[in-house]
Protein backbone atom coordinates (compact mmCIF):
# COMPACT_ATOMS: atom_id res chain seq x y z
CA UNK A 1 0.00 0.00 0.00
CA UNK A 2 1.26 3.39 -0.99
CA UNK A 3 1.69 5.72 2.08
CA UNK A 4 2.77 9.00 0.71
CA UNK A 5 0.54 11.14 0.13
CA UNK A 6 1.45 14.29 -1.79
CA UNK A 7 0.05 17.63 -3.53
CA UNK A 8 -1.32 15.18 -6.40
CA UNK A 9 -4.11 13.43 -3.96
CA UNK A 10 -7.14 15.07 -4.00
CA UNK A 11 -8.21 16.09 -0.85
CA UNK A 12 -11.60 13.43 -1.46
CA UNK A 13 -8.75 11.22 -1.81
CA UNK A 14 -7.08 12.10 1.51
CA UNK A 15 -10.06 12.09 3.56
CA UNK A 16 -10.76 8.51 2.27
CA UNK A 17 -7.70 7.61 3.46
CA UNK A 18 -8.01 9.21 6.92
CA UNK A 19 -11.48 7.71 7.11
CA UNK A 20 -9.01 4.11 7.12
CA UNK A 21 -6.90 5.72 9.89
CA UNK A 22 -4.39 6.58 7.11
CA UNK A 23 -2.21 8.65 9.61
CA UNK A 24 0.14 9.90 6.66
CA UNK A 25 -2.89 11.06 4.93
CA UNK A 26 -3.96 13.09 8.09
CA UNK A 27 -0.56 14.77 7.86
CA UNK A 28 -0.80 16.17 4.36
CA UNK A 29 -4.20 17.20 4.91
CA UNK A 30 -3.43 18.90 8.34
CA UNK A 31 0.06 20.51 6.18
CA UNK A 32 -2.86 22.29 4.06
CA UNK A 33 -4.72 23.33 6.02
CA UNK A 34 -3.23 24.31 9.25
CA UNK A 35 -2.38 27.93 8.59
CA UNK A 36 -4.91 28.66 6.80
CA UNK A 37 -7.26 27.54 9.85
CA UNK A 38 -5.23 29.14 12.57
CA UNK A 39 -5.69 32.10 10.78
CA UNK A 40 -9.57 31.68 10.82
CA UNK A 41 -9.24 30.75 13.86
CA UNK A 42 -7.84 34.55 14.66
CA UNK A 43 -10.21 36.22 13.04
CA UNK A 44 -12.62 35.39 16.86
CA UNK A 45 -9.78 35.00 19.14
CA UNK A 46 -6.76 36.92 19.93
CA UNK A 47 -4.63 35.02 22.29
CA UNK A 48 -2.34 32.69 20.64
CA UNK A 49 -2.76 29.83 23.22
CA UNK A 50 -6.82 30.14 22.82
CA UNK A 51 -6.42 30.24 18.97
CA UNK A 52 -3.51 27.30 18.88
CA UNK A 53 -5.82 25.19 21.43
CA UNK A 54 -8.48 25.61 19.03
CA UNK A 55 -6.61 24.79 16.14
CA UNK A 56 -5.26 21.90 17.92
CA UNK A 57 -9.35 20.57 18.89
CA UNK A 58 -10.58 21.18 14.92
CA UNK A 59 -7.59 18.93 13.27
CA UNK A 60 -8.42 16.28 16.22
CA UNK A 61 -12.47 16.70 15.19
CA UNK A 62 -11.60 16.37 12.04
CA UNK A 63 -9.27 13.31 12.27
CA UNK A 64 -12.20 11.52 14.65
CA UNK A 65 -14.77 12.63 12.37
CA UNK A 66 -14.04 12.40 9.10
CA UNK A 67 -16.11 9.35 8.34
CA UNK A 68 -19.13 11.29 9.37
CA UNK A 69 -18.36 13.78 6.34
CA UNK A 70 -21.28 14.24 4.50
CA UNK A 71 -19.96 15.36 1.01
CA UNK A 72 -23.27 18.34 0.93
CA UNK A 73 -20.03 20.80 0.88
CA UNK A 74 -16.58 21.00 0.36
CA UNK A 75 -14.21 19.35 2.25
CA UNK A 76 -12.67 23.04 3.34
CA UNK A 77 -16.02 24.47 3.85
CA UNK A 78 -16.48 21.26 6.77
CA UNK A 79 -13.50 22.08 8.28
CA UNK A 80 -13.60 25.59 8.82
CA UNK A 81 -17.20 24.82 10.23
CA UNK A 82 -15.78 22.97 12.95
CA UNK A 83 -12.66 25.52 13.56
CA UNK A 84 -15.62 28.61 13.04
CA UNK A 85 -17.52 26.13 15.98
CA UNK A 86 -14.20 25.80 17.96
CA UNK A 87 -13.35 29.33 17.87
CA UNK A 88 -16.72 30.25 19.24
CA UNK A 89 -16.55 28.21 21.59
CA UNK A 90 -13.14 29.38 22.78
CA UNK A 91 -14.37 33.23 22.68
CA UNK A 92 -17.29 32.12 24.93
CA UNK A 93 -14.53 30.62 27.32
CA UNK A 94 -12.30 33.75 27.03
CA UNK A 95 -15.19 36.48 27.10
CA UNK A 96 -15.15 34.52 31.04
CA UNK A 97 -11.52 35.12 31.57
CA UNK A 98 -11.34 38.67 30.24
CA UNK A 99 -7.58 37.89 28.90
CA UNK A 100 -6.69 39.88 25.58
CA UNK A 101 -3.20 38.87 24.68
CA UNK A 102 -1.97 40.37 21.22
CA UNK A 103 -0.75 38.28 18.70
CA UNK A 104 2.50 38.35 17.67
CA UNK A 105 2.76 40.06 14.15
CA UNK A 106 5.27 39.72 11.40
CA UNK A 107 4.19 42.87 9.94
CA UNK A 108 7.53 44.17 11.13
CA UNK A 109 9.78 41.89 9.41
CA UNK A 110 11.80 42.41 6.52
CA UNK A 111 11.74 39.22 4.43
CA UNK A 112 14.85 38.55 2.57
CA UNK A 113 15.25 39.06 -1.35
CA UNK A 114 12.76 42.19 -1.51
CA UNK A 115 13.57 45.90 -1.93
CA UNK A 116 13.10 46.54 1.43
CA UNK A 117 11.32 50.21 0.94
CA UNK A 118 9.20 47.92 -0.52
CA UNK A 119 9.22 45.92 1.65
CA UNK A 120 8.41 48.72 4.75
CA UNK A 121 5.69 50.51 3.28
CA UNK A 122 3.79 46.54 2.63
CA UNK A 123 4.12 46.01 5.97
CA UNK A 124 2.79 49.30 6.86
CA UNK A 125 -0.32 48.93 4.76
CA UNK A 126 -0.32 45.83 6.08
CA UNK A 127 0.26 47.12 9.72
CA UNK A 128 -2.72 49.34 9.15
CA UNK A 129 -5.13 46.88 7.42
CA UNK A 130 -4.61 44.96 10.44
CA UNK A 131 -5.76 47.76 12.50
CA UNK A 132 -8.67 48.24 10.52
CA UNK A 133 -10.15 45.00 10.78
CA UNK A 134 -9.28 44.63 14.46
CA UNK A 135 -11.71 47.19 15.05
CA UNK A 136 -14.32 45.82 12.69
CA UNK A 137 -17.24 43.92 14.61
CA UNK A 138 -16.78 40.07 14.70
CA UNK A 139 -19.17 39.09 12.21
CA UNK A 140 -17.42 41.84 9.56
CA UNK A 141 -13.96 40.13 10.38
CA UNK A 142 -14.98 36.99 9.64
CA UNK A 143 -16.56 37.57 6.56
CA UNK A 144 -14.10 40.24 4.79
CA UNK A 145 -11.42 37.28 5.47
CA UNK A 146 -13.67 34.40 4.00
CA UNK A 147 -13.99 36.47 1.02
CA UNK A 148 -10.76 37.91 -0.07
CA UNK A 149 -8.12 35.68 1.91
CA UNK A 150 -10.06 32.51 1.27
CA UNK A 151 -11.79 33.41 -1.21
CA UNK A 152 -15.13 31.20 -0.69
CA UNK A 153 -17.59 31.62 -2.94
CA UNK A 154 -21.04 33.26 -1.72
CA UNK A 155 -23.43 30.02 -1.33
CA UNK A 156 -19.76 28.03 0.93
CA UNK A 157 -19.99 31.21 3.31
CA UNK A 158 -23.40 31.17 3.66
CA UNK A 159 -23.13 27.35 4.31
CA UNK A 160 -20.29 27.92 6.45
CA UNK A 161 -22.37 31.00 8.98
CA UNK A 162 -25.45 29.40 8.47
CA UNK A 163 -27.21 32.69 6.73
CA UNK A 164 -29.18 33.40 4.07
CA UNK A 165 -27.30 34.47 0.87
CA UNK A 166 -28.28 37.45 0.09
CA UNK A 167 -27.54 38.13 3.94
CA UNK A 168 -23.91 37.25 2.51
CA UNK A 169 -23.55 39.72 0.04
CA UNK A 170 -24.67 42.55 1.73
CA UNK A 171 -22.81 41.93 5.23
CA UNK A 172 -19.37 42.16 3.02
CA UNK A 173 -21.04 45.39 1.29
CA UNK A 174 -21.25 47.28 4.57
CA UNK A 175 -18.40 45.28 6.28
CA UNK A 176 -16.06 47.09 3.59
CA UNK A 177 -17.59 50.20 4.34
CA UNK A 178 -16.87 49.84 7.80
CA UNK A 179 -13.63 48.84 7.13
CA UNK A 180 -12.69 52.05 4.46
CA UNK A 181 -13.74 54.24 7.46
CA UNK A 182 -11.47 52.43 9.98
CA UNK A 183 -8.74 53.14 7.11
CA UNK A 184 -9.12 56.85 7.13
CA UNK A 185 -9.31 57.08 10.59
CA UNK A 186 -6.51 55.52 11.26
CA UNK A 187 -4.65 57.13 8.11
CA UNK A 188 -5.56 60.68 9.57
CA UNK A 189 -4.91 59.58 13.37
CA UNK A 190 -8.57 60.31 13.88
CA UNK A 191 -9.29 58.47 17.18
CA UNK A 192 -11.92 55.68 16.28
CA UNK A 193 -15.39 55.25 17.90
CA UNK B 1 -25.69 43.82 14.17
CA UNK B 2 -27.80 46.74 13.33
CA UNK B 3 -27.09 47.17 9.34
CA UNK B 4 -30.04 46.78 6.82
CA UNK B 5 -30.33 43.73 4.84
CA UNK B 6 -30.08 45.19 1.66
CA UNK B 7 -27.88 47.27 -0.21
CA UNK B 8 -28.64 51.23 -0.43
CA UNK B 9 -31.06 52.07 -2.93
CA UNK B 10 -28.67 53.93 -5.14
CA UNK B 11 -26.70 51.18 -6.06
CA UNK B 12 -26.98 48.82 -9.10
CA UNK B 13 -27.63 45.27 -7.81
CA UNK B 14 -24.94 43.78 -9.63
CA UNK B 15 -22.63 45.46 -6.46
CA UNK B 16 -23.42 42.30 -4.26
CA UNK B 17 -21.83 40.19 -6.75
CA UNK B 18 -18.37 42.23 -7.06
CA UNK B 19 -16.67 40.55 -4.27
CA UNK B 20 -17.15 37.51 -5.64
CA UNK B 21 -16.35 38.91 -9.56
CA UNK B 22 -12.84 40.03 -7.43
CA UNK B 23 -11.97 36.74 -5.85
CA UNK B 24 -13.38 34.97 -9.16
CA UNK B 25 -15.66 32.40 -7.65
CA UNK B 26 -19.02 33.16 -9.56
CA UNK B 27 -20.08 30.85 -12.24
CA UNK B 28 -19.81 31.51 -15.69
CA UNK B 29 -23.54 32.92 -16.42
CA UNK B 30 -22.95 35.65 -12.97
CA UNK B 31 -19.72 36.40 -14.03
CA UNK B 32 -20.93 36.97 -17.90
CA UNK B 33 -23.55 39.37 -16.63
CA UNK B 34 -21.27 41.48 -14.40
CA UNK B 35 -18.61 41.85 -16.94
CA UNK B 36 -21.50 42.92 -19.48
CA UNK B 37 -22.14 45.28 -17.18
CA UNK B 38 -18.64 46.71 -15.92
CA UNK B 39 -18.42 47.92 -19.55
CA UNK B 40 -20.97 50.32 -19.40
CA UNK B 41 -20.93 51.62 -15.38
CA UNK B 42 -18.41 53.62 -14.04
CA UNK B 43 -19.69 53.23 -10.69
CA UNK B 44 -19.59 49.86 -10.46
CA UNK B 45 -16.03 49.73 -12.17
CA UNK B 46 -15.06 52.31 -9.39
CA UNK B 47 -16.39 49.91 -6.87
CA UNK B 48 -14.74 46.86 -8.25
CA UNK B 49 -11.34 48.75 -8.13
CA UNK B 50 -11.67 49.27 -4.59
CA UNK B 51 -12.36 45.75 -4.07
CA UNK B 52 -9.51 44.52 -5.52
CA UNK B 53 -7.47 47.11 -3.72
CA UNK B 54 -9.17 45.90 -0.36
CA UNK B 55 -9.13 42.28 -0.82
CA UNK B 56 -4.79 42.95 -1.46
CA UNK B 57 -4.61 44.90 1.22
CA UNK B 58 -6.61 42.26 3.62
CA UNK B 59 -4.21 39.19 2.34
CA UNK B 60 -0.91 41.14 2.97
CA UNK B 61 -2.42 41.75 6.51
CA UNK B 62 -3.40 37.97 6.90
CA UNK B 63 -0.14 36.79 5.41
CA UNK B 64 1.82 39.26 7.88
CA UNK B 65 -0.26 37.92 10.64
CA UNK B 66 0.82 34.76 13.09
CA UNK B 67 1.44 31.48 12.21
CA UNK B 68 1.05 27.91 14.43
CA UNK B 69 4.09 27.31 16.48
CA UNK B 70 6.50 24.96 14.85
CA UNK B 71 6.35 22.61 17.78
CA UNK B 72 2.11 22.71 17.69
CA UNK B 73 1.66 20.29 14.27
CA UNK B 74 4.09 17.74 16.02
CA UNK B 75 2.25 17.66 19.61
CA UNK B 76 -1.48 17.42 17.53
CA UNK B 77 -0.15 14.64 15.23
CA UNK B 78 1.48 13.00 17.87
CA UNK B 79 -1.27 12.57 20.30
CA UNK B 80 -3.48 11.49 17.26
CA UNK B 81 -0.75 8.67 16.31
CA UNK B 82 -1.50 7.54 19.53
CA UNK B 83 -5.23 7.93 19.19
CA UNK B 84 -4.64 5.96 15.50
CA UNK B 85 -3.03 2.73 17.22
CA UNK B 86 -4.99 2.43 19.64
CA UNK B 87 -8.60 2.58 16.71
CA UNK B 88 -6.16 -0.51 14.97
CA UNK B 89 -5.70 -2.03 18.22
CA UNK B 90 -9.44 -2.36 18.44
CA UNK B 91 -10.26 -3.10 14.93
CA UNK B 92 -7.73 -5.69 14.94
CA UNK B 93 -9.37 -7.10 18.30
CA UNK B 94 -12.64 -6.92 17.35
CA UNK B 95 -12.13 -8.36 13.85
CA UNK B 96 -11.56 -12.29 13.55
CA UNK B 97 -10.91 -12.08 10.06
CA UNK B 98 -7.01 -13.11 9.52
CA UNK B 99 -5.13 -10.08 7.53
CA UNK B 100 -2.20 -11.72 6.35
CA UNK B 101 -1.20 -14.98 5.30
CA UNK B 102 0.10 -17.46 7.08
CA UNK B 103 -0.25 -20.82 8.44
CA UNK B 104 -3.10 -22.53 9.83
CA UNK B 105 -1.51 -23.52 13.01
CA UNK B 106 -0.51 -19.59 13.55
CA UNK B 107 -3.98 -18.51 12.63
CA UNK B 108 -5.60 -20.61 15.39
CA UNK B 109 -3.52 -19.41 17.77
CA UNK B 110 -4.36 -15.98 16.95
CA UNK B 111 -7.81 -16.61 16.94
CA UNK B 112 -7.58 -18.06 20.28
CA UNK B 113 -5.48 -15.29 21.69
CA UNK B 114 -8.63 -13.11 20.68
CA UNK B 115 -10.58 -14.90 23.07
CA UNK B 116 -8.24 -14.11 25.76
CA UNK B 117 -8.92 -10.37 25.12
CA UNK B 118 -11.95 -9.38 27.25
CA UNK B 119 -10.32 -9.06 31.05
CA UNK B 120 -12.95 -11.27 32.74
CA UNK B 121 -11.72 -14.29 30.47
CA UNK B 122 -8.94 -16.10 32.59
CA UNK B 123 -10.71 -15.21 35.41
CA UNK B 124 -13.89 -17.54 34.21
CA UNK B 125 -11.06 -20.25 33.07
CA UNK B 126 -9.40 -20.12 36.28
CA UNK B 127 -12.63 -20.48 38.27
CA UNK B 128 -14.17 -23.35 35.84
CA UNK B 129 -10.72 -24.94 36.33
CA UNK B 130 -10.76 -25.03 40.42
CA UNK B 131 -14.81 -25.67 39.88
CA UNK B 132 -13.73 -29.11 37.86
CA UNK B 133 -10.49 -30.11 40.55
CA UNK B 134 -13.30 -29.52 43.88
CA UNK B 135 -15.96 -31.80 41.91
CA UNK B 136 -13.25 -34.09 41.12
CA UNK B 137 -11.68 -34.76 44.53
CA UNK B 138 -15.54 -34.86 45.97
CA UNK B 139 -15.83 -37.51 43.73
CA UNK B 140 -13.22 -39.70 44.95
CA UNK B 141 -13.13 -39.12 48.55
CA UNK B 142 -16.76 -40.84 48.43
CA UNK B 143 -16.92 -44.65 49.83
CA UNK B 144 -17.33 -46.77 46.72
CA UNK B 145 -20.48 -49.21 47.08
CA UNK B 146 -19.81 -52.63 48.55
CA UNK B 147 -21.75 -54.98 46.27
CA UNK B 148 -23.12 -58.63 48.04
CA UNK B 149 -22.49 -60.83 45.19
CA UNK B 150 -23.85 -63.79 47.31
CA UNK B 151 -27.21 -61.57 47.67
CA UNK B 152 -29.92 -61.20 44.94
CA UNK B 153 -29.53 -57.91 43.15
CA UNK B 154 -32.85 -56.35 42.71
CA UNK B 155 -34.06 -53.87 40.41
CA UNK B 156 -34.54 -50.62 42.38
CA UNK B 157 -37.06 -48.87 40.19
CA UNK B 158 -39.52 -49.69 38.02
CA UNK B 159 -38.79 -47.65 35.57
CA UNK B 160 -41.98 -45.87 34.63
CA UNK B 161 -44.17 -44.55 36.87
CA UNK B 162 -46.09 -45.79 39.99
CA UNK B 163 -49.39 -45.41 41.94
CA UNK B 164 -49.06 -47.01 45.51
CA UNK B 165 -52.11 -48.96 46.67
CA UNK B 166 -52.87 -49.54 50.27
CA UNK B 167 -54.11 -53.42 50.17
CA UNK B 168 -55.25 -55.50 52.59
CA UNK B 169 -55.03 -59.27 51.95
CA UNK B 170 -56.96 -62.28 52.46
CA UNK B 171 -56.07 -64.22 56.09
CA UNK B 172 -56.63 -67.53 54.26
CA UNK B 173 -54.59 -66.20 50.45
CA UNK B 174 -51.18 -68.39 50.17
CA UNK B 175 -47.92 -66.68 49.67
CA UNK B 176 -48.13 -68.54 45.93
CA UNK B 177 -51.16 -66.41 45.21
CA UNK B 178 -49.43 -63.21 46.37
CA UNK B 179 -46.53 -63.85 44.56
CA UNK B 180 -48.73 -64.63 41.04
CA UNK B 181 -50.68 -60.87 42.00
CA UNK B 182 -47.35 -59.25 41.99
CA UNK B 183 -46.20 -60.91 38.84
CA UNK B 184 -49.64 -60.40 37.15
CA UNK B 185 -49.85 -57.00 38.11
CA UNK B 186 -45.96 -55.96 37.59
CA UNK B 187 -46.36 -54.54 41.31
CA UNK B 188 -44.04 -54.86 44.34
CA UNK B 189 -44.59 -54.88 47.98
CA UNK B 190 -42.61 -51.69 49.39
CA UNK B 191 -44.11 -51.95 52.91
CA UNK B 192 -45.78 -54.03 55.41
CA UNK B 193 -47.68 -54.93 56.78
CA UNK B 194 -48.62 -52.73 59.40
CA UNK B 195 -50.23 -53.24 62.60
CA UNK B 196 -53.47 -53.80 60.80
CA UNK B 197 -52.12 -56.17 58.68
CA UNK B 198 -52.11 -53.42 55.21
CA UNK B 199 -49.24 -53.76 52.94
CA UNK B 200 -48.08 -50.77 50.61
CA UNK B 201 -47.83 -51.81 46.54
CA UNK B 202 -46.45 -50.01 43.90
CA UNK B 203 -47.39 -50.49 40.54
CA UNK B 204 -47.03 -49.06 37.02
CA UNK B 205 -49.61 -46.38 36.54
CA UNK B 206 -50.00 -42.88 35.82
CA UNK B 207 -52.71 -41.13 34.70
CA UNK B 208 -56.52 -41.43 35.87
CA UNK B 209 -57.47 -43.91 33.76
CA UNK B 210 -54.74 -46.89 34.10
CA UNK B 211 -55.02 -46.09 37.74
CA UNK B 212 -58.50 -46.94 37.80
CA UNK B 213 -57.80 -50.43 35.76
CA UNK B 214 -55.45 -51.50 38.18
CA UNK B 215 -57.82 -50.28 40.94
CA UNK B 216 -60.46 -52.29 38.90
CA UNK B 217 -58.22 -55.29 37.89
CA UNK B 218 -57.11 -55.67 42.14
CA UNK B 219 -60.53 -55.79 42.82
CA UNK B 220 -61.20 -58.61 40.88
CA UNK B 221 -58.76 -60.74 42.82
CA UNK B 222 -60.73 -61.61 45.44
CA UNK B 223 -59.51 -65.03 46.74
CA UNK B 224 -56.47 -62.64 47.51
CA UNK B 225 -57.40 -59.06 48.37
CA UNK B 226 -59.56 -58.59 51.16
CA UNK B 227 -59.30 -54.92 50.47
CA UNK B 228 -57.66 -52.21 48.07
CA UNK B 229 -57.71 -48.65 47.10
CA UNK B 230 -55.85 -46.72 45.49
CA UNK B 231 -52.53 -43.79 47.38
CA UNK B 232 -53.26 -40.16 46.01
CA UNK B 233 -49.89 -38.69 45.70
Amino acid sequence: MDTTYGQSNTEQELLASVVGGHMAAFEELYRRYDKRVFRYICTFLHDRAAAEEALSDTMLAVWQGAGSFSRTSRISTWIFGIARHKALDAMRRNVRRQQEVELDTAADLVHPGTNPIDQIQRNQVADLTKKAMDRLSQDHREILYLVFYEELPYEDIALLLGIPVNTVKTRVFYAKQQLRQHLSSLQSGEPVT
Amino acid sequence: MTEPNSLPPHLHPTVALLPWYANGTLSEADRAAVSTHLQECLSCRTELDELVGVGKQIKQAVSAGPMPSTGLAQTVLSRIRQEGQRGQEEVRRTSPVMTEPSSLIANIDRWLRNLFVPQWVPTLVATLFVAQLGILLWTLSQPIPSVDVGGSITSRGLGSPTTRFKIEFQPAASMQQIQTLLQDMRGRLIDGPNADGIYIMVIPASDPTAIEQRLQALQSRHEVIRHVEALRP
